[in-house]
């Protein structure tokens, strides 16, 4: 009996503390105060008798977190090279010999190279390539991103944009 | 071209020429449902289009099949092509054997 008593007081006192953890970090705004209880109260008794179990799961998604996914997002290291526009003009002139492209930047992407320059008239860019680790694999992006006076970027503008091969 | 078999709702033809990847041809329809041609997408070029916007590994199935799966392009097949692009622009080109070594 004494066994038992230590195995339940055990199992209440980490059903209490995870659950007013839960409670106070994990707040679910969308049930209501009686429901709260009644799970609260649930929670510990059944807990009690589950405890080994819940110390296991709890532990294992502690330890083995589940992968999320990146955003593409160009980060300071992605800089490769400050350029004018008219370097980065003369950079990406597209050559075919079978002339199954304008010799314009960036080829069939010149119309929107052409809107992006109006639209954010930079005199200097950055040539970046990001690389980001999603569902599918890592992604890479490769283009020009215009630094705003502060060092942020919220303008760029994307030529290649593909996937590394999974091995 | 809208189906269940088909979600991106277009059928490109593509071509290695001079270590090159060209866009040859595009079936799909405009909304009217005519049928759309590559001079439509990209004007003034009717025969080919260099895919100088394409980075990545091309894979072509080669041999027999021997393994089917149904999804996509899942199944395999004795050998793999693998093309590396950079830029549209051929950059080596790897053939996988894919055949268990015990049936050697």
């Amino acid at each position: 009996m004494i066994y038992l008593s230590f195995y339940l007081s055990i199992g209440l006192l980490y059903c209490l503390g995870y659950l007013t953890y839960s409670y106070f970090f994990e707040q679910d705004d969308s049930a209501s105060f009686d429901k709260k209880v009644i799970s609260f109260f649930l929670g510990l008794i059944v807990g009690s008798f589950i405890w080994p179990f819940l110390v296991y799961t709890h532990l294992n998604s502690y330890f083995n977190s589940p992968f999320k996914p990146e955003a593409f997002v160009i980060k300071e290291e992605d800089l490769i090279e400050a350029m004018s526009v008219s370097e980065v003009e003369n950079k990406e002139i597209i050559y075919d010999p079978l002339s199954a492209v304008l010799k314009v930047p960036f080829g069939h992407l010149n119309n929107k190279w052409e809107e992006f320059k109006v639209n954010n008239s930079p005199s200097t860019l950055w040539s970046f390539k990001s690389e980001y680790e999603d569902y599918s694999g890592i992604a890479v992006k490769e283009g020009y991103a215009k630094l705003e006076e502060d060092g942020a970027i919220k303008t760029f503008f994307i030529h290649q944009d593909y996937r590394k091969p999974t091995k | 071209m809208n189906c269940t078999a088909l979600w991106r709702g277009y059928l490109g033809s593509w071509e290695i020429k001079q270590e090159r990847l060209y866009l040859i041809e595009v079936k799909a329809d405009f909304d009217d449902d005519n049928p759309t041609s590559l001079q439509d997408i990209f004007p003034g070029f009717s025969d080919r289009v260099f895919a100088h916007w394409y980075t990545g590994e091309l894979r072509i199935p080669d041999g027999e099949q021997i393994q089917y799966q149904h999804m996509g392009f899942g199944s395999q097949y004795e050998r793999d092509i693998l093309i590396q692009i950079k830029q549209g622009v051929v950059e080596s080109i790897t053939i996988k054997d894919n055949m268990p070594s015990d049936s050697l």
